[in-house]
């Protein structure tokens, strides 16, 4: 088996054993439980005004209401997961000094980061679509409500979870385990708030704010991926506040998802480059 | 098969502006079990990662097996085992040695095969299934002496293999180390335990401050330099400064005190001496400089 492959199923074996990843699982499963319930309840006890005169809208509207706004925390989870998980991916094994056993191996550096970058963004990118296909089952179970680009949701939100996994990898080359992932997380949360600085930027017509959020967006481009994945799911003209209360006024172009396509490539070569250079 | 299994040339590292590795120049030959010792500090491990591709020297050349440090094909005939390392604990015994083995390009059935072998080697079989983080650190460092020759390297790093091991497991340790001499494998031993190097090599180096400030064969080492321990009562400051007017004085402490002699021949001129000086003479033995004094000396004469 090739060594890339072979690190790559360690990195993956490793993360479904640690309790980090199981505890993220737990609380995803707990979230979508809720969420089904949630909807299920919704959906019982609704109330359809009468001026509605096809009362399936109004169930589709306060659905995809709720949709989206499940999508909105599962995107969060798939952030946390794929942080948290790929923090000291290099940095712990560096400073434990699990690589001393494992350099000296007949495999080249580069091998052993685009394996974990493999595995890692593998894992993050199953709990997105898993999560996310769990929600849109339960929804149409209960709701009845379901569009087949609602699976192009689930693909992004794995997209999301890669991209974050293997900036997060790159960064756990040149930073500690902690700095490293709180590095990320702040990019995130600069990516999010230059998100919603965007949308705002649509409602009041602002250029200067549109653009402040497509430098953001330029900086990690994860809010853009969620955006997209939002409007994915078929829900935006049923429900104006999808995604929370800046979503949906503006959607990222195609040019967004080569750009993140490109994000993680950059993330990768940049990562095996320091690594390849890293006294250890 | 190359004569010298590893070879430097002034190979150096610098931290900042902190050297770690002055100019290192080795010559291990193949087929020897070789001795690398220095107090803390004199720069062994950074010399061993450099050896191995963890650390990027700053200068100097080297090779391992005949080919160039960094030379990756050369990487599946080596073995190592690190000092400080820590290996996934979440492993059993028999997965982190299939892991190993996978990334050494082993196959299913070699693997199915040598991790038999290793296990046994090690004492380990019964300990196949349990969990590492199950394990003691003589058990640890026991699987890593099984994974550093699972793939039946030509060329093994021991780093302090023995550090955490209780008599049982330093004796089952020497023991691999001499089955890897008879099977013409080059060990490369890196341990504070002088008496362990003592009893399994065959050549030595004894660096300070990254640099090799004594080298050869522990026959060499050790024969150039005989020790008279004496123990005697009333030996005043003067029958001492006559001893150290022609006998090097290697130590004294109370009644005791160690001569080093060039030439055995002079114990009976010694202790003539001391008798006829009015000391009473009670214990005369005459021995090899041990590694351990071999080693003190030469890291208190370059002035550690």
């Amino acid at each position: 088996m090739l060594p890339i492959f072979v690190i790559a199923k360690i990195t993956l074996q490793e993360g479904v054993r640690k309790k980090a990843v199981l505890g993220g699982v737990l609380l995803a499963a707990a979230f979508v439980t809720l969420y089904g319930l949630g909807m299920y309840f919704v959906m019982r006890d609704l109330n359809v005004p009468e001026r509605f005169v096809n009362p399936d809208v109004f169930r589709d509207a306060v659905s995809g209401q709720l949709l989206a706004a499940a999508l909105n925390v599962a995107g969060m989870l798939t952030a946390l997961v794929a942080i948290f998980t790929s923090a000291g991916a290099i940095a712990t094994e560096v400073e434990q000094n699990t690589l001393h056993a494992i350099i000296p191996k007949p495999l080249m550096r580069w091998q052993v980061l685009v394996g974990k970058c493999c595995g890692l963004g593998a894992m993050s990118a199953a709990f997105a679509i898993a999560t996310t296909v769990a929600l849109l089952m339960l929804t149409w179970l209960f709701a009845g409500f379901f569009a087949w680009s609602a699976l192009q949701s689930a693909l992004l939100l794995g997209l999301l979870g890669v991209l974050l996994s293997c900036v997060t990898v790159c960064a756990s080359t040149l930073l500690s385990t902690l700095t490293a992932g709180v590095t990320v997380i702040m990019l995130y949360g600069l990516a999010m708030v230059g998100g919603m600085v965007e949308q705002l930027g649509v409602l009041l017509d602002n250029q200067v704010m549109q653009n402040i959020g497509i430098i953001a967006s330029l900086l990690l481009p994860s809010d853009a991926l969620w955006r997209m994945a939002a409007q994915r799911l078929n829900v935006q003209e049923l429900a104006i506040l999808a995604g929370g209360p800046f979503e949906g006024f503006s959607q990222p172009s195609l040019f967004m998802l080569a750009w993140a396509l490109l994000y993680i490539t950059f993330a990768v070569l940049l990562g095996v480059r320091v690594f390849a250079r890293k006294d250890l | 098969m190359p004569e010298l299994a590893v070879t430097t040339q002034q190979l150096r590292k610098v931290y900042g502006t902190t050297p770690a590795v002055a100019s290192l120049d080795l010559a291990v030959p193949t087929g020897e079990i070789f001795g690398f010792l220095g107090p803390n500090g004199a720069g062994k491990s950074t010399c061993v990662k450099m050896l191995l591709g963890l650390v990027f020297p700053t200068g100097g050349s080297g090779t391992l097996l005949g080919a160039p440090l960094g030379d990756h094909r050369i990487k599946a005939r080596i073995g190592f085992l690190p000092e400080q390392f820590r290996f996934h604990e979440w492993f059993t015994a028999r997965e982190f040695l299939d892991f190993h083995g996978q990334l050494y390009g082993m196959s299913g059935k070699q693997r199915k095969q040598r991790i038999a072998d290793v296990l046994a080697l090690v004492n380990l079989e019964r300990a196949a299934a349990q969990q590492l983080r199950t394990f003691s650190k003589g058990m640890l460092q026991r699987i890593g002496i099984a994974q550093a020759v699972l793939h039946d390297p030509e060329l093994v790093f021991l780093d302090e293999p023995t550090s955490a091991l209780d008599p049982i497991g330093r004796r089952l340790v020497r023991d691999i180390i001499r089955q890897l001499k008879s099977e013409k494998k080059t060990v490369f031993l890196n341990s504070h335990l002088l008496s362990e190097v003592e009893a399994v090599c065959d050549r030595v180096a004894i660096i300070q401050r990254g640099e090799v400030v004594r080298d050869g064969t522990l026959d060499e080492l050790l024969a150039a330099r005989r020790l008279l321990d004496v123990q005697a009562q009333g030996m005043s400051e003067d029958i001492l400064e006559r001893v150290k007017a022609r006998w090097e004085l290697a130590a004294h402490e109370g009644n005791r005190l160690t001569l080093a002699l060039t030439d055995p021949e002079d114990v009976p001129q010694i202790v003539s001496m001391l008798v006829t000086a009015g000391a009473a003479v009670h214990h005369v033995a005459l021995r090899h400089e041990s590694l351990e004094d071999l080693f003190v000396r030469t890291v208190d004469d370059t002035g550690a």
